[in-house]
């Protein structure tokens, strides 16, 4: 006779509705190079590679 | 610029707080919406975008008041010539002035014209005042590329315009768009002084006031808006359509720009948006939709099973 295989316990895992709602919602999202964005990055190496052709 | 910001971010919540009330006719939308804004993510990530913009716009004025002193060729023989061959023949400045000669449509157009400045910074203060992490970050870059990429294009093919080339065409609209021709003015006083710069001797100039013609980035602009206004704010397409349609029709009718001139702007701002889609992905826990898994932020009606708003994949359908 097989044992019953004893069910997970998710909710003792799962974060609750209250735990979810003190995350701050923008956390963790986006794909981040060091601390920029990839809008970030592109308006620095473009802004940055036209400042340096025109004092060059 | 830095002025400015205080009615960036103003307008921005309050052009999106109207689009909830009129387009959407959701107060749940716009409570949600309200909520959003009053986090440290959603204020952070709006200074970060318009310190970006405020680059971006140094470095395109500078870039452009720079081209007469850069490239001394200039290609409005050719974009004249262009223009002629992709019309059958036929030059479409010549036809719209001729067109609309004397009409009611004249002024209107000039006064239209004459707040594209005020269109695109409340534009961009609408979208950049959006909930969804992503899409703000797209669209932010859609316009770093544009107005950058396409100051670069001016360097590339250096054009004043036809007003300034073939001033004959428009000589039965004189005193009919005193906005269009009182800045056309002074943006050749202006360049004139770039051009005496290129013997060693440059005078006072204004910055701001630089002459390029291709492509043209006043409907290149009002065409990205229209594409974003497709993918996140629908209601909103037809007006950006047909703002980029009168903006064409302007840039021909005061002779701003060539016809290829608006076409390329048109192209490079579908190019700007692709990229800025392809260049700025999806992070952990965001939707390629530009909706959030992480709160739900703008559910008109909750997710099956969820209705606290802070679980549940979402498609939202406006910004």
């Amino acid at each position: 006779m097989t044992e019953p295989t004893p069910s997970p316990t998710p909710d003792a895992a799962e974060p609750t509705t209250t735990d979810n709602a003190r995350v701050d919602p923008d956390a963790g999202r986006g794909v981040r190079l060091w601390f920029l964005y990839p809008f970030e990055l592109y308006t620095l190496v473009l802004v940055g590679g036209t400042v340096l052709f025109l004092r060059w | 610029m830095v002025p400015m910001l205080p009615g960036a971010l103003l307008g921005g919540v309050a052009l999106q707080t109207l689009y909830r009330l009129v387009a959407r006719r959701s107060l749940g939308s716009l409570l949600d919406y309200l909520r959003r804004v009053a986090t440290w993510g959603w204020i952070v990530l709006w200074l970060r975008m318009w310190f970006a913009a405020m680059l971006m716009t140094y470095s395109y004025f500078w870039l452009k008041v720079s081209v007469p002193l850069l490239n001394e060729h200039l290609w409005d023989p050719q974009l004249w010539t262009l223009d002629r061959l992709l019309h059958a023949g036929l030059s479409p400045s010549i036809f719209v002035t001729q067109l609309f000669k004397g009409s009611f449509f004249v002024p209107l157009i000039d006064r239209w014209y004459g707040t594209w400045v005020t269109t695109i910074f409340y534009t961009m203060a609408f979208f950049s005042a959006a909930p969804e992490p992503l899409f703000r970050r797209r669209f932010m870059a859609s316009c770093v590329f544009l107005w950058t990429l396409g100051s670069w294009i001016y360097f590339a093919l250096p054009a004043l315009g036809p007003v300034y080339t073939v001033p004959d065409v428009w000589a039965d609209l004189r005193g009919q768009m005193p906005r269009a021709q009182s800045a056309q003015l002074a943006l050749w006083e202006n360049y004139q002084k770039l051009i005496a710069g290129r013997t060693g001797i440059l005078k006072r100039f204004n910055p701001t006031l630089g002459v390029a013609a291709m492509p043209s980035l006043h409907v290149g602009g009002h065409w990205l808006f229209a594409l974003w206004a497709h993918r996140r704010a629908r209601p909103l397409f037809v007006v950006f359509l047909v703002a980029t349609l009168l903006t064409f029709t302007g840039s021909l009718l005061t002779g701003w720009h060539y016809a290829v001139d608006g076409y390329a702007g048109i192209l490079l701002a579908w190019l700007c948006y692709r990229l800025a889609i392809l260049g700025e992905p999806a992070g952990r826990g965001e939707h390629q939709g530009e909706g959030s898994s992480a709160r739900g932020p703008e559910q008109d009606k909750p997710a099956a099973g969820k209705t606290d708003g802070t679980a549940g994949a979402t498609a939202v359908e406006a910004p």
